[in-house]
């Protein structure tokens, strides 16, 4: 019996290193926020020995205070905020074997974790299914702005403002892993042939940005539908993929505000001056921040998935200063320094050998 | 566009056409002067340079490919975007006006 559980885990690990390899293949870890102080790279092989450390040492502790694997999940929040636990897996340096094996069990539990939310916790298909067709069904009976609603593209024009507008913030905010704030899910098909696709923005104010403070809104949900055949997919990290401006095939939307739905021109409006202005604040604060300043944000961006485990243990939550510590004193200079010479060797490689190498990087198992 | 000169060839990362004045920055911990509906012509694109994003009609960059940061970021706004050119920063003047067609991949002097 435990064979064959051992086997059955193998199996789910396979995939899941599989199912990164293959979102991250092909994408050049460069000139990504914070550049051009840093890159996530280079502050992840500083915070990943720790932050996994302590991610594994929370768990066992809430364990023991009798929280059960779906309460530790539900804590974390949504999928594609648990799935974001799997980067510092590539930038882990010292592994040790009772920490291997721990590295093996946290693997495994994410896939728990993340399976809580929904059916396929690897996206396999390029798709992230969440709501369910009852919950479809709820939405759609709300009102809707349809293509035939006579100000549609002016509705168009603010709204993709909004969208960008929101990518970059949240980027501000949580570097390269801003899924933490946000879930995009779909395409959920309609009978008709159209696509929905759900963007929720539901933790735009986090504590570690002062600007942050000032945004009106914690939540905001825009439900859109789109016309037959958009091209829309998903990666293991919840991250969406688009060939187009998808703006060009919105057949109607609808937006929501910390739970109330707002459709008036004026409103939908309003929200983009209030997260602009918000955004440009936050932009002009962060220019002013040194180098050690902003990775020590890059670092509170991983640490505050871990709030919610931190806070049931009455624990703190910031990162430890060991880790700036180690940043200040550049401690991982070669191994980044390698890391990247490796990477550039890797740029010529089919993308099948990309796919295994990436694999083999993250998967705790053969370190 | 007949007439108008192709100064830069590089990816076509979002489609379609806009013209306007060149905003070129080359350091992106610097803001340039903002202008409404300029065209930014960067290294690569941060979140630090947001003001200037905000208001753009296009984008134009010296590095990255069809899914780097500036691609992704022309398609959420919706507006064109032309990435990998390796030398805009170096071959488009500030304030110069120039037409970014990010279906084709070039970028025009007006």
């Amino acid at each position: 019996m435990e064979q064959k559980d051992m086997s059955i885990k193998n199996e789910k690990l396979d995939k899941l290193f599989l199912s990164i390899g293959k979102s991250l293949s092909g994408e050049p870890p460069f000139y990504i926020w914070p550049a051009p102080y840093s890159s996530p790279a280079e502050c992840e092989f500083y915070l990943a020995d720790y932050f996994l450390r302590d991610f594994y040492a929370s768990f066992v502790k809430l364990e023991q205070k009798g929280y059960n694997v779906e309460n530790i999940a539900r804590m974390l929040k949504n999928p594609s905020r648990i799935a974001q636990l799997l980067w510092p897996f590539g930038h882990v340096v010292n592994v040790d074997g009772k920490f291997k094996e721990q590295l093996t069990e946290l693997a495994s539990l994410i896939i728990d974790f993340i399976s809580f939310y929904k059916k396929d916790p690897f996206n396999q298909n390029g798709r992230n299914i969440i709501w369910s067709s009852r919950d479809i069904s709820n939405y759609l009976s709300n009102e809707i702005i349809e293509s035939s609603n006579d100000l549609f593209e002016s509705y168009k024009a603010i709204l993709s403002r909004l969208e960008g507008t929101l990518w970059l913030y949240s980027e501000l905010l949580f570097f390269s892993i801003h899924e933490i704030c946000k879930e995009f899910h779909g395409p959920y098909p309609l009978e008709d042939g159209r696509l929905i696709l759900v963007r929720e923005y539901y933790d735009l104010k986090p504590e570690f940005w002062p600007f942050a403070a000032d945004l009106p809104y914690q939540k905001l949900l825009i439900f859109e539908i789109y016309r037959k055949n958009t091209k829309i997919t998903f990666d293991f990290f919840g991250r969406f993929r688009t060939i187009k401006p998808l703006i060009q095939e919105l057949d109607s939307f609808s937006l929501m505000i910390d739970d109330r739905t707002t459709l008036a021109y004026g409103d939908v409006k309003s929200v983009w001056e209030s997260v602009s202005k918000t955004a440009v604040s936050g932009a002009k604060f962060a220019q002013k921040l040194s180098k050690m300043e902003i990775m020590e944000k890059f670092a509170y961006s991983y640490y505050y998935i871990l709030k919610p485990l931190k806070d049931a243990l009455n624990e703190e939550w910031p990162p430890s200063r060991m880790i700036f510590d180690d940043m200040k004193h550049e401690r991982r200079k070669t191994i980044i320094e390698n890391f990247y010479s490796n990477f550039r060797k890797m740029k010529d490689l089919p993308p099948d050998k990309m796919v295994e190498i990436i694999s083999k990087v993250f998967d705790p198992r053969l370190k | 566009m007949v007439g108008n000169r192709v100064i830069l060839k590089g990816n076509p990362a979002s489609p379609g056409l806009a013209e306007g004045k060149a905003v070129v920055i080359l350091d992106p911990t610097e803001q340039g002067k903002i202008i409404e509906k300029g065209i930014l012509v960067a290294p690569f694109t941060t979140p630090l340079l947001l003001p200037v994003l905000i208001k753009s009609a296009g984008i134009v960059t010296d590095k990255g490919g069809v899914m780097c940061h500036a691609a992704i970021i022309a398609r959420e706004f919706g507006i064109p975007c032309v990435t990998g050119t390796e030398e805009a920063t170096k071959k488009i003047e500030n304030g110069s006006e120039v037409i970014v067609d990010g279906t084709k991949g070039y970028v025009h002097q007006k």
